[in-house]
């Protein structure tokens, strides 16, 4: 058998698209089989050395943050639009009312000074000296 | 996210149909349990990228944005493929997007993670066997990787997903987006030029 297959007619041969002549031929050839089989084996070591190759790789595993929807910005916004809103209506009215208070206070203690200010016979700094002198006796005959 | 299941059945489904034969749900539920998507998909997206860009950093980083790109069109994603062959489909635009994007034409002539045929042969040769055929197998690993090298970006896609991933034609098409007979047209090419380069080695 001298007539080989050719190059193209091997390459077919191997992908399967052949036709029963080369195939019978290849079946029958030393040498063309020879050549089939030096590819095949050669893949095949290819392949397995591949796979075992990948087959040691870590797989990574797949770290995907979870899709949701934040709320705490919405929170945290909404609280401070809350507090800005509140803080006109609270905040001076709970200052207000102790200096309202005090200021009362302050008000009616004075009147009471000014008040008792006007009840005594004399100012205060002439009751001290007043008070250095003798007070008159009462005559016990009248 | 779910947790996680215990792998069972086939690893790796081959073929379009093969969530039915291996006992496994619909594509549609299965994309749901993400963390057993990557699991069981991971290292086949990973191994196809690599031998695509045969950088280890470009892979890894591509294999990622691909499992990302999936994670959230996982609810568009129909069911009219397998899983394999959806993820397959977006593994192969970021690679095309990868060796379509100018800004890294220089990071692409750098290649800092530039694969090592040793390090792909090398734990395959962990196992106890002889000398001899250690050095077969490196040389075997060596010549393949070597001939896809220099084959049109389609011709390594379609070489690739057949004789590495064992996916059929049909497969090859719906994740490629070509016709079945591109894909014949592709792989005959890719098969003729790899026997081609692996004769001028010898």
């Amino acid at each position: 058998m001298n007539n080989h297959l050719t190059q193209d007619q091997l390459a077919r041969w191997i992908v399967g698209d052949s036709g029963p002549e080369e195939r019978q031929h290849v079946l029958q050839c030393l040498h063309c089989s020879r050549e089939v089989k030096t590819f095949r084996e050669a893949v095949a070591t290819f392949q397995v050395a591949m796979r075992e190759w990948s087959d040691k790789e870590v797989v990574p595993s797949l770290h995907v943050p979870a899709v949701r929807m934040d709320w705490s910005g919405w929170v945290a916004a909404g609280l401070a639009v809350g507090a800005i809103g509140i803080l006109p209506w609270c905040a001076p009215v709970e200052k207000q009312e102790p200096i309202v208070a005090t200021t009362i206070n302050e008000d009616a203690q004075l009147m009471e000074e000014v008040a008792m200010h006007l009840s005594r016979p004399m100012p205060v700094s002439m009751e001290r000296v007043i008070a250095l002198f003798p007070e008159p006796e009462v005559e016990e005959n009248q | 996210m779910t947790a996680k299941r215990p792998l069972t059945g086939c690893m790796e489904p081959t073929t379009t149909f093969g969530f039915i034969a291996s006992g496994m749900e619909s594509p549609t539920t299965e994309i749901q349990d993400f963390d057993r998507v990557m699991q069981l998909y991971w290292p086949r997206i990973l191994r196809f990228i690599m031998a695509s860009v045969r950088d280890r950093d470009v892979a890894e980083t591509l294999t990622q944005d691909c499992f990302m790109n999936a994670y959230r069109a996982r609810n568009s994603f129909r069911g009219d493929s397998s899983v394999n062959t959806w993820l397959m489909r977006i593994a192969i635009n970021n690679v095309r997007k990868f060796f379509r994007n100018r800004k890294l034409q220089f990071w692409r002539r750098v290649q800092h993670g530039a694969v090592d045929t040793n390090t792909i042969s090398g734990r395959l040769a962990d196992r106890n066997i002889s000398p001899e055929n250690k050095a077969l197998i490196h040389e075997q690993v060596s010549a393949v990787w070597e001939a896809t090298k220099d084959l049109s970006g389609r011709q390594r896609t379609v070489f690739l997903l057949r004789f590495m991933e064992d996916m059929d034609i049909v497969e090859i098409a719906a994740a490629t987006g070509l016709s079945r007979s591109s894909v014949n047209v592709h792989l005959f090419r890719a098969v003729r030029a790899v026997r081609e380069s692996m004769g001028k080695k010898k």
